[in-house]
């Protein structure tokens, strides 16, 4: 049996809990009801449940919200890196904006009212195939031949530049000053994350770092960055975007970390599709023609390098998870040997 | 039992992963049941490879030794005591200060550059034994 934490719930205790909750804040002139509960994305993030409520309101209208709940456990792979808070206020800013993105609902930080800090959320239409998945590298394939999702890709991540980021409030992020500021700062959280973990680490990662501060690229246009856009954190209805998720790694930055990720060939397998769905050229020439922001290649493969610091805290975050026996998930325990994978690769982009 | 330590983890991996996952309906449980599999594996790799691995590596840093004594004669305190470090120990980790120290002297410097260059084909070596174990 797996070993709950103290967060972990069933789905009919869950269920109850929302209901409950949801009478509250919904004009309910009786019960609201909660179906179709489901946990998706069991993933090492924040948990995500879908669900339907349904209630009457004081009009006796019958009334309807397809909803999204995000909850912390406290064992997620990012720890203090990414928090439900700013989440929600970053969903809130981007309601303003072009950007598609769910509406944020309602947020609670205490872990009495929903059992665990909770966001709720829309929930918006459309699917997620995973990249990594034979299956989900069939659909982005048969998407690309059909050249309407490349373009709306693109657009998406041109929408997350174009953002006046100031004006929408989103500066509450922390705005780097212009110069070598954002790409250290960048080092310096995952450096922090790696010292969470309490991993003894490698000697490659000190040589990393060290060439990532000696290095460290100029930045002069600052953009709301997602920081993780790539085919499996965007919602797909009709070969379009209908949502951008996975809105934990954002910050105000050099729009370069976004199009390096793009460019890398981590996240495509088997396909010279970027992100398993775009044509190089098409992103190259779509994106600059949309921000007016020209692509810094040079730029982008220091961003790789970044990249690789990253994974390699990502997974020395996950291991030291399962070491310091926050997380008993056995896929934490096993990313032990992903570090090796993730240092290995930023050896070959060292040179070595 | 007669079995080597790194055989018998082998043979839980393979009872795990054809007969105890196989017959588990629930699916994080079942998914629990293959990564255990995974392990144990790769621990049962790492015991095989350990002897020849800690062997190489001594051999790596025993020659490493001459050689960064000899280039960093005369370098900054910070990286004399973290060569100092390295020089008392068979294994690569206390490389991780020392490269620290160098890229803060500046790589620009060529006694540091020299000095990383020197030490980037001990790391790759390491790498590629930790990669029999994590591939």
């Amino acid at each position: 049996m797996k070993k709950k934490s103290t967060a972990e719930i069933s789905t009919n205790d869950l269920e109850r809990i929302i209901s409950s909750y949801l009478e509250k804040r919904l004009e309910a002139s009786d019960k609201v009801s909660v179906s179709g509960l489901t946990r998706i994305a069991v993933g090492w993030s924040h948990e995500t449940w879908l669900f339907d409520a349904d209630w009457r309101d004081h009009d006796d209208e019958q009334q309807r919200l397809e909803l999204c709940l995000r909850r912390d456990p406290g064992n997620a792979l990012l720890r203090e890196t990414s928090n439900l808070e700013e989440q929600f206020k970053v969903l809130k800013c981007l309601e303003k904006t072009e950007v598609p993105s769910p509406k944020a609902y309602w947020l609670e930080l205490d872990s009495e009212t929903l059992g665990a800090p909770a966001l709720i959320m829309e929930k918006i239409p459309g699917e997620c195939p995973s990249p990594w998945r034979k299956d989900g590298r069939k659909f982005y394939a048969a998407a690309a031949k059909r050249e309407v999702l490349p373009k709306s890709f693109v657009d998406a991540l041109c929408s997350i530049h174009n953002v006046d980021w100031k004006s929408c409030g989103l500066d509450f992020l922390g705005v780097p000053t212009t110069g070598k500021d954002f790409a250290l700062r960048e080092i310096a959280k995952w450096e922090s994350l790696i010292a969470e973990s309490d991993h003894p680490g490698h000697p490659i990662l000190a040589d990393l770092m060290g060439w990532l501060i000696s290095n460290a690229p100029s930045t002069e246009k600052l953009t709301l960055v997602h920081g993780a856009y790539r085919t499996g954190n965007v919602l797909i209805e009709s070969d379009k975007v209908s949502a951008v998720l996975d809105w934990e790694l954002q910050v105000i930055g050099d729009p370069m970390y976004d199009v390096a990720y793009m460019l890398t060939e981590l996240n495509r397998e088997g396909t010279d599709l970027l992100s398993n769905v775009v044509p190089r050229d098409l992103f190259l020439s779509r994106y600059e023609t949309n921000t007016g922001i020209k692509i810094d290649e040079e730029k982008c493969r220091y961003f790789q390098l970044l990249y690789a610091m990253r994974s390699a805290a990502f997974w020395m975050s996950a291991a030291g998870l399962y070491a310091q026996s926050k997380n008993t998930d056995l896929r934490l325990a096993r990313t032990e040997w992903s570090i090796t994978v993730a240092l290995e690769r930023a050896a070959q982009e060292l040179g070595y | 039992m007669t079995l080597p330590p790194s055989d018998i983890l082998k043979r839980l991996a393979d009872t795990i992963r054809n007969d105890i996952g196989p017959a588990v309906s629930d699916e994080y449980t079942r998914t629990q049941a293959f990564m255990a599999s995974v392990i144990l594996t790769k621990l049962s790799k790492q015991l095989d490879l350990e002897l020849a691995h800690r062997l190489a590596e001594k051999a790596d840093v025993e020659e490493l030794k001459l050689q960064l004594q000899t280039l960093l004669n005369g370098s900054p305190p910070p990286v004399q005591n973290r060569l100092n470090d390295f020089l008392q120990q068979d294994q690569i980790m206390p490389l991780t200060s020392l490269l620290t120290e160098l890229h803060e002297w500046g790589v620009h410097n060529s006694k540091a550059s020299d000095a990383v260059e020197l030490i980037r084909p001990v790391l790759r070596a390491d790498i590629d034994r930790r990669m029999e174990i994590a591939t």
